[in-house]
Protein backbone atom coordinates (compact mmCIF):
# COMPACT_ATOMS: atom_id res chain seq x y z
CA UNK A 1 0.00 0.00 0.00
CA UNK A 2 1.13 3.27 -0.79
CA UNK A 3 2.51 5.02 2.39
CA UNK A 4 2.79 2.12 4.29
CA UNK A 5 6.36 2.37 3.70
CA UNK A 6 8.88 4.20 1.85
CA UNK A 7 9.26 3.52 -1.88
CA UNK A 8 12.57 3.52 -3.83
CA UNK A 9 12.87 5.11 -7.10
CA UNK A 10 14.73 5.66 -10.03
CA UNK A 11 14.59 7.65 -12.91
CA UNK A 12 16.82 7.07 -16.34
CA UNK A 13 16.30 7.73 -20.07
CA UNK A 14 16.17 10.62 -22.16
CA UNK A 15 16.54 13.81 -20.30
CA UNK A 16 14.41 15.83 -21.23
CA UNK A 17 13.32 16.74 -17.73
CA UNK A 18 9.58 15.54 -17.74
CA UNK A 19 10.18 12.65 -16.10
CA UNK A 20 12.82 14.39 -13.14
CA UNK A 21 10.01 16.94 -12.88
CA UNK A 22 7.37 14.22 -12.35
CA UNK A 23 9.89 12.38 -9.85
CA UNK A 24 10.38 15.84 -7.81
CA UNK A 25 6.97 15.75 -6.87
CA UNK A 26 6.50 12.16 -6.10
CA UNK A 27 9.08 12.51 -3.50
CA UNK A 28 6.81 15.43 -2.59
CA UNK A 29 3.70 13.74 -2.31
CA UNK A 30 4.78 9.74 -0.81
CA UNK A 31 7.56 8.60 1.27
CA UNK A 32 9.49 7.99 -2.32
CA UNK A 33 12.87 7.81 -1.66
CA UNK A 34 15.92 8.27 -4.66
CA UNK A 35 18.27 5.85 -3.77
CA UNK A 36 21.77 5.10 -5.39
CA UNK A 37 21.42 1.22 -5.91
CA UNK A 38 18.56 -1.18 -6.31
CA UNK A 39 16.56 -3.18 -6.38
CA UNK A 40 14.08 -0.33 -6.88
CA UNK A 41 9.99 0.17 -6.14
CA UNK A 42 9.63 2.44 -8.98
CA UNK A 43 11.59 2.57 -12.38
CA UNK A 44 10.97 5.57 -14.59
CA UNK A 45 11.78 5.63 -18.01
CA UNK A 46 12.21 9.18 -20.05
CA UNK A 47 11.19 8.44 -23.46
CA UNK A 48 9.73 11.93 -23.93
CA UNK A 49 9.73 12.76 -27.95
CA UNK A 50 11.82 15.97 -29.31
CA UNK A 51 9.64 18.25 -30.34
CA UNK A 52 10.61 19.20 -33.95
CA UNK A 53 7.91 19.79 -37.15
CA UNK A 54 9.74 18.61 -40.08
CA UNK A 55 7.19 17.90 -43.23
CA UNK A 56 7.33 14.48 -44.19
CA UNK A 57 8.83 15.39 -47.63
CA UNK A 58 11.42 17.29 -46.16
CA UNK A 59 12.42 14.59 -43.64
CA UNK A 60 16.07 13.49 -44.56
CA UNK A 61 17.48 9.83 -43.72
CA UNK A 62 19.62 12.04 -40.46
CA UNK A 63 16.27 13.12 -39.14
CA UNK A 64 14.15 9.96 -39.23
CA UNK A 65 18.00 8.47 -37.64
CA UNK A 66 18.04 11.09 -35.30
CA UNK A 67 14.15 11.44 -34.40
CA UNK A 68 13.17 7.55 -34.65
CA UNK A 69 15.61 4.64 -35.36
CA UNK A 70 17.78 6.06 -32.42
CA UNK A 71 15.44 6.91 -29.80
CA UNK A 72 13.62 3.25 -29.91
CA UNK A 73 17.17 1.69 -29.86
CA UNK A 74 17.83 3.79 -26.46
CA UNK A 75 14.64 2.88 -25.24
CA UNK A 76 14.75 -0.76 -25.87
CA UNK A 77 18.07 -0.32 -23.82
CA UNK A 78 16.58 1.58 -21.14
CA UNK A 79 14.17 -0.96 -20.67
CA UNK A 80 16.63 -3.50 -20.38
CA UNK A 81 18.57 -1.84 -17.78
CA UNK A 82 15.07 -0.89 -15.88
CA UNK A 83 14.14 -4.56 -15.31
CA UNK A 84 17.22 -4.98 -13.84
CA UNK A 85 17.06 -2.22 -11.84
CA UNK A 86 13.26 -3.13 -10.86
CA UNK A 87 14.18 -6.66 -9.45
CA UNK A 88 11.55 -8.93 -10.36
CA UNK A 89 8.51 -7.54 -8.86
CA UNK A 90 9.22 -4.11 -9.27
CA UNK A 91 7.08 -1.30 -11.30
CA UNK A 92 8.43 0.13 -14.48
CA UNK A 93 6.59 3.89 -15.89
CA UNK A 94 7.42 4.67 -19.35
CA UNK A 95 7.02 8.65 -19.83
CA UNK A 96 6.23 9.66 -23.61
CA UNK A 97 4.36 11.64 -25.56
CA UNK A 98 0.77 11.77 -27.48
CA UNK A 99 3.04 12.10 -30.99
CA UNK A 100 1.67 7.98 -31.39
CA UNK A 101 -1.77 9.57 -31.92
CA UNK A 102 -0.50 10.80 -34.98
CA UNK A 103 1.02 14.72 -35.46
CA UNK A 104 1.49 15.91 -38.87
CA UNK A 105 4.62 17.25 -39.57
CA UNK A 106 6.19 14.89 -36.49
CA UNK A 107 6.06 11.28 -38.70
CA UNK A 108 9.57 9.90 -36.73
CA UNK A 109 8.18 10.83 -33.61
CA UNK A 110 4.97 9.09 -34.03
CA UNK A 111 6.53 5.83 -35.19
CA UNK A 112 9.14 6.48 -31.62
CA UNK A 113 5.97 6.69 -29.75
CA UNK A 114 3.99 4.15 -31.38
CA UNK A 115 7.19 2.11 -30.71
CA UNK A 116 7.06 2.45 -26.78
CA UNK A 117 3.43 2.21 -26.31
CA UNK A 118 3.56 -1.62 -28.13
CA UNK A 119 6.37 -2.24 -25.74
CA UNK A 120 4.75 -0.98 -22.90
CA UNK A 121 1.84 -3.21 -23.09
CA UNK A 122 3.40 -6.06 -24.06
CA UNK A 123 6.27 -6.00 -20.82
CA UNK A 124 3.96 -7.11 -18.54
CA UNK A 125 2.96 -9.90 -20.45
CA UNK A 126 6.82 -10.77 -20.78
CA UNK A 127 8.03 -10.83 -17.39
CA UNK A 128 5.18 -11.15 -14.92
CA UNK A 129 5.15 -9.92 -12.29
CA UNK A 130 7.22 -6.96 -13.53
CA UNK A 131 4.58 -3.95 -14.21
CA UNK A 132 4.70 -1.63 -16.68
CA UNK A 133 2.52 1.56 -17.61
CA UNK A 134 2.81 4.89 -19.31
CA UNK A 135 2.39 8.70 -18.83
CA UNK A 136 1.71 9.98 -21.78
CA UNK A 137 1.94 14.02 -21.90
CA UNK A 138 2.08 16.48 -24.92
CA UNK A 139 4.94 16.39 -27.11
CA UNK A 140 5.13 20.15 -27.01
CA UNK A 141 6.77 21.86 -24.43
CA UNK A 142 4.00 24.42 -24.45
CA UNK A 143 1.01 22.45 -23.97
CA UNK A 144 2.68 20.63 -20.24
CA UNK A 145 1.69 22.82 -17.70
CA UNK A 146 2.63 22.60 -13.93
CA UNK A 147 -0.46 21.13 -13.32
CA UNK A 148 -0.01 18.38 -15.62
CA UNK A 149 2.95 17.51 -13.70
CA UNK A 150 1.59 16.87 -10.03
CA UNK A 151 -1.21 14.63 -12.07
CA UNK A 152 1.36 12.74 -13.48
CA UNK A 153 3.24 12.44 -9.70
CA UNK A 154 0.00 11.36 -8.17
CA UNK A 155 -0.64 8.75 -11.25
CA UNK A 156 3.23 7.72 -10.77
CA UNK A 157 2.78 7.21 -7.19
CA UNK A 158 -0.83 5.27 -7.76
CA UNK A 159 0.78 2.40 -10.23
CA UNK A 160 3.75 2.22 -8.36
CA UNK A 161 2.03 1.24 -5.34
CA UNK A 162 -0.46 -1.15 -7.23
CA UNK A 163 0.17 -4.68 -7.67
CA UNK A 164 -2.50 -5.05 -10.53
CA UNK A 165 -2.57 -2.09 -12.99
CA UNK A 166 -0.37 -3.01 -15.92
CA UNK A 167 0.03 -1.82 -19.32
CA UNK A 168 -2.08 1.44 -18.74
CA UNK A 169 -2.05 4.64 -20.77
CA UNK A 170 -2.32 7.81 -18.61
CA UNK A 171 -3.23 10.52 -20.87
CA UNK A 172 -2.43 13.77 -18.97
CA UNK A 173 -3.28 16.24 -21.57
CA UNK A 174 -6.18 17.99 -20.18
CA UNK A 175 -8.19 15.88 -22.52
CA UNK A 176 -6.83 16.38 -25.72
CA UNK A 177 -6.42 13.21 -26.62
CA UNK A 178 -10.60 13.25 -26.65
CA UNK A 179 -10.38 15.33 -29.65
CA UNK A 180 -12.20 13.12 -31.77
CA UNK A 181 -9.24 12.29 -34.29
CA UNK A 182 -7.54 11.32 -31.73
CA UNK A 183 -9.88 9.07 -29.57
CA UNK A 184 -8.83 5.70 -29.95
CA UNK A 185 -10.20 3.18 -28.38
CA UNK A 186 -7.22 0.28 -28.28
CA UNK B 1 -4.70 -7.70 -60.85
CA UNK B 2 -7.73 -9.30 -61.00
CA UNK B 3 -9.08 -5.29 -60.38
CA UNK B 4 -7.04 -4.41 -63.45
CA UNK B 5 -4.02 -3.22 -61.38
CA UNK B 6 -0.66 -3.38 -62.89
CA UNK B 7 1.48 -5.11 -60.25
CA UNK B 8 4.88 -4.49 -59.89
CA UNK B 9 6.43 -6.33 -56.99
CA UNK B 10 9.54 -5.41 -55.60
CA UNK B 11 12.00 -7.83 -53.30
CA UNK B 12 15.58 -8.42 -52.49
CA UNK B 13 15.30 -12.17 -53.36
CA UNK B 14 14.95 -12.57 -57.02
CA UNK B 15 14.31 -16.36 -56.57
CA UNK B 16 10.87 -15.32 -54.52
CA UNK B 17 10.21 -13.03 -57.22
CA UNK B 18 10.97 -15.68 -60.25
CA UNK B 19 8.23 -18.21 -58.27
CA UNK B 20 6.09 -15.26 -58.31
CA UNK B 21 6.21 -14.65 -61.83
CA UNK B 22 6.26 -18.70 -62.93
CA UNK B 23 3.11 -18.92 -60.75
CA UNK B 24 1.06 -16.31 -61.88
CA UNK B 25 -0.78 -16.27 -65.68
CA UNK B 26 1.63 -15.38 -68.59
CA UNK B 27 -1.29 -12.58 -69.07
CA UNK B 28 -1.20 -11.31 -65.34
CA UNK B 29 0.00 -7.61 -65.44
CA UNK B 30 2.83 -8.29 -63.55
CA UNK B 31 6.42 -7.29 -63.57
CA UNK B 32 8.54 -7.47 -60.74
CA UNK B 33 12.02 -5.40 -59.99
CA UNK B 34 14.79 -7.06 -57.76
CA UNK B 35 14.91 -3.97 -55.11
CA UNK B 36 16.27 -3.49 -51.14
CA UNK B 37 13.41 -1.71 -49.89
CA UNK B 38 16.30 0.20 -47.16
CA UNK B 39 18.14 1.02 -50.38
CA UNK B 40 17.11 4.66 -51.43
CA UNK B 41 18.49 5.37 -54.77
CA UNK B 42 17.52 1.63 -55.78
CA UNK B 43 13.73 2.37 -54.68
CA UNK B 44 14.29 5.80 -56.60
CA UNK B 45 14.96 4.31 -59.94
CA UNK B 46 12.45 1.31 -59.79
CA UNK B 47 9.93 3.98 -58.86
CA UNK B 48 10.93 5.68 -62.01
CA UNK B 49 10.61 3.17 -64.15
CA UNK B 50 7.41 2.49 -63.11
CA UNK B 51 6.13 5.99 -63.71
CA UNK B 52 2.76 6.35 -63.08
CA UNK B 53 2.38 5.51 -59.15
CA UNK B 54 -1.36 4.69 -57.87
CA UNK B 55 -0.98 2.35 -54.67
CA UNK B 56 1.95 1.85 -52.68
CA UNK B 57 1.66 -1.29 -50.29
CA UNK B 58 4.68 -1.42 -47.80
CA UNK B 59 4.83 -5.02 -47.39
CA UNK B 60 8.54 -5.71 -46.78
CA UNK B 61 9.30 -7.19 -43.15
CA UNK B 62 11.12 -9.02 -40.83
CA UNK B 63 10.54 -10.72 -38.02
CA UNK B 64 13.97 -10.79 -36.32
CA UNK B 65 15.20 -12.52 -33.37
CA UNK B 66 13.62 -14.24 -30.88
CA UNK B 67 14.69 -12.27 -27.99
CA UNK B 68 13.83 -10.57 -24.56
CA UNK B 69 14.13 -6.95 -24.19
CA UNK B 70 17.44 -5.38 -23.44
CA UNK B 71 19.64 -9.15 -25.02
CA UNK B 72 19.53 -7.76 -28.93
CA UNK B 73 22.46 -6.28 -30.38
CA UNK B 74 22.14 -3.30 -31.50
CA UNK B 75 23.48 -4.42 -35.16
CA UNK B 76 20.27 -7.19 -35.10
CA UNK B 77 17.96 -4.63 -33.64
CA UNK B 78 18.63 -2.31 -36.59
CA UNK B 79 18.36 -5.03 -38.99
CA UNK B 80 14.73 -5.33 -37.89
CA UNK B 81 14.24 -1.54 -37.83
CA UNK B 82 15.73 -0.51 -40.98
CA UNK B 83 13.42 -3.26 -42.86
CA UNK B 84 10.25 -2.40 -40.94
CA UNK B 85 10.35 1.12 -40.86
CA UNK B 86 13.20 2.68 -43.00
CA UNK B 87 11.77 0.94 -45.35
CA UNK B 88 7.97 2.53 -45.30
CA UNK B 89 9.43 5.59 -45.10
CA UNK B 90 11.85 5.91 -48.01
CA UNK B 91 9.29 3.95 -49.99
CA UNK B 92 6.45 6.32 -48.74
CA UNK B 93 8.83 9.14 -49.61
CA UNK B 94 9.92 8.95 -52.56
CA UNK B 95 5.99 7.69 -53.72
CA UNK B 96 4.00 10.55 -52.71
CA UNK B 97 7.01 12.46 -54.70
CA UNK B 98 5.47 10.69 -57.88
CA UNK B 99 2.29 10.20 -57.46
CA UNK B 100 -0.66 12.36 -58.16
CA UNK B 101 -3.90 13.39 -56.02
CA UNK B 102 -5.81 10.32 -55.24
CA UNK B 103 -3.66 7.79 -54.47
CA UNK B 104 -2.93 5.20 -51.69
CA UNK B 105 -0.61 4.43 -49.33
CA UNK B 106 -0.78 0.69 -47.76
CA UNK B 107 1.04 -0.03 -44.97
CA UNK B 108 1.24 -3.86 -43.76
CA UNK B 109 1.85 -3.85 -39.96
CA UNK B 110 0.76 -7.03 -37.54
CA UNK B 111 -1.81 -7.73 -35.16
CA UNK B 112 1.20 -8.02 -32.84
CA UNK B 113 1.27 -4.03 -32.61
CA UNK B 114 -0.96 -4.37 -29.83
CA UNK B 115 1.27 -6.60 -27.88
CA UNK B 116 3.66 -9.02 -28.80
CA UNK B 117 5.91 -10.29 -25.51
CA UNK B 118 7.15 -13.22 -27.84
CA UNK B 119 8.78 -10.76 -30.64
CA UNK B 120 9.13 -7.67 -28.74
CA UNK B 121 11.50 -5.71 -31.13
CA UNK B 122 9.11 -6.73 -34.23
CA UNK B 123 6.29 -5.68 -32.12
CA UNK B 124 8.09 -2.58 -31.56
CA UNK B 125 8.20 -2.01 -35.02
CA UNK B 126 4.52 -2.84 -35.83
CA UNK B 127 3.60 -0.06 -33.14
CA UNK B 128 5.64 2.45 -34.92
CA UNK B 129 4.17 1.66 -38.24
CA UNK B 130 1.14 2.38 -36.56
CA UNK B 131 2.02 5.50 -35.32
CA UNK B 132 3.75 6.82 -38.60
CA UNK B 133 0.32 5.48 -40.52
CA UNK B 134 -1.42 8.14 -38.69
CA UNK B 135 0.71 10.91 -39.00
CA UNK B 136 1.39 10.59 -42.55
CA UNK B 137 -2.25 10.05 -42.90
CA UNK B 138 -3.15 13.46 -41.99
CA UNK B 139 -0.24 14.81 -43.57
CA UNK B 140 -1.50 13.87 -47.27
CA UNK B 141 -5.04 14.28 -46.45
CA UNK B 142 -5.08 17.38 -48.37
CA UNK B 143 -3.26 15.95 -51.29
CA UNK B 144 -6.09 13.40 -51.43
CA UNK B 145 -3.99 10.70 -50.54
CA UNK B 146 -4.97 7.99 -48.29
CA UNK B 147 -2.71 6.11 -46.05
CA UNK B 148 -4.12 3.29 -43.88
CA UNK B 149 -2.71 -0.16 -42.23
CA UNK B 150 -3.59 -3.62 -42.24
CA UNK B 151 -2.42 -5.31 -39.18
CA UNK B 152 -2.61 -9.36 -39.94
CA UNK B 153 -2.70 -12.27 -37.93
CA UNK B 154 -0.92 -15.37 -38.20
CA UNK B 155 -0.30 -15.24 -42.25
CA UNK B 156 1.06 -18.35 -44.10
CA UNK B 157 4.21 -17.36 -45.14
CA UNK B 158 7.54 -17.99 -45.08
CA UNK B 159 7.58 -16.37 -41.93
CA UNK B 160 6.06 -19.13 -40.11
CA UNK B 161 8.40 -21.63 -40.78
CA UNK B 162 10.57 -20.37 -37.59
CA UNK B 163 8.44 -21.38 -35.33
CA UNK B 164 8.62 -24.61 -33.09
CA UNK B 165 5.94 -26.88 -32.92
CA UNK B 166 3.97 -25.99 -29.93
CA UNK B 167 3.34 -22.25 -31.48
CA UNK B 168 2.25 -24.35 -34.56
CA UNK B 169 -0.10 -26.63 -32.54
CA UNK B 170 -1.46 -22.86 -31.04
CA UNK B 171 -1.93 -21.36 -34.03
CA UNK B 172 -3.70 -24.49 -35.88
CA UNK B 173 -6.30 -24.02 -32.09
CA UNK B 174 -6.79 -20.45 -32.19
CA UNK B 175 -7.50 -19.85 -36.08
CA UNK B 176 -9.98 -21.91 -37.68
CA UNK B 177 -8.19 -23.55 -39.93
CA UNK B 178 -4.60 -22.84 -39.49
CA UNK B 179 -2.39 -19.49 -40.38
CA UNK B 180 -4.94 -17.51 -43.14
CA UNK B 181 -3.66 -17.56 -46.48
CA UNK B 182 -2.02 -14.29 -47.84
CA UNK B 183 -5.16 -13.59 -50.72
CA UNK B 184 -6.83 -12.71 -47.09
CA UNK B 185 -4.63 -9.55 -46.69
CA UNK B 186 -4.37 -8.34 -50.63
CA UNK B 187 -8.64 -8.77 -50.06
CA UNK B 188 -7.85 -6.03 -47.01
CA UNK B 189 -5.40 -4.39 -49.30
CA UNK B 190 -7.99 -4.18 -52.24
CA UNK B 191 -10.60 -2.47 -50.13
CA UNK B 192 -8.46 0.79 -49.02
CA UNK B 193 -7.16 0.64 -52.21
CA UNK B 194 -10.93 0.93 -53.54
CA UNK B 195 -12.50 4.38 -53.98
CA UNK B 196 -14.73 3.47 -51.68
CA UNK B 197 -12.00 2.48 -49.02
CA UNK B 198 -9.85 5.46 -49.67
CA UNK B 199 -12.19 7.48 -47.36
CA UNK B 200 -10.20 5.78 -44.74
CA UNK B 201 -7.64 7.56 -43.47
CA UNK B 202 -5.01 6.31 -40.69
CA UNK B 203 -6.81 3.37 -39.75
CA UNK B 204 -5.24 0.34 -38.48
CA UNK B 205 -7.61 -2.82 -40.13
CA UNK B 206 -6.86 -5.83 -37.99
CA UNK B 207 -7.06 -9.05 -40.22
CA UNK B 208 -6.74 -11.65 -37.42
CA UNK B 209 -9.95 -13.80 -36.81
CA UNK B 210 -10.65 -11.72 -33.61
CA UNK B 211 -7.55 -13.58 -32.09
CA UNK B 212 -6.72 -9.73 -30.37
CA UNK B 213 -10.06 -10.18 -28.90
CA UNK B 214 -8.78 -12.74 -26.79
CA UNK B 215 -10.20 -15.95 -28.32
CA UNK B 216 -7.48 -17.90 -27.13
CA UNK B 217 -8.51 -17.67 -23.83
CA UNK B 218 -11.40 -19.56 -24.63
Amino acid sequence: MVGARSLSLKVIGNGSGVAEAIAGRLTDIHDFVETGHGPFDLVMIDAVDEARSIRFLDLSDENFERLCLAPTIRLERMVGMARRLAGPSGSLLLVGTDAFLGKPESAPQAAAAGSMIQLGRSLGRMHPPVRCNMLILPIEPARRSPGMFDDAARLASAVAGSETLCGLRLFIDGAAHLDSRYVDHR
Amino acid sequence: MEDGWHVVAADRDSDALDALARSSPGSAPLSTEVMDVTDRCAVAAVLDRIGTLDLLVNNAGIAGKRCAIGTISEVEFRDVLRVNLLGIFIASQEAVRRMGSGGAIVNIASASYLVSPNVPHYGMTKGAVVGLTRSMALEFRRRGISVNAVGPGAIDTTMQSALSDEQRAHLARIYSDGPMPPAVIAAAVRYLASPEGRRARGQMLLVDEGTSLGIDLW
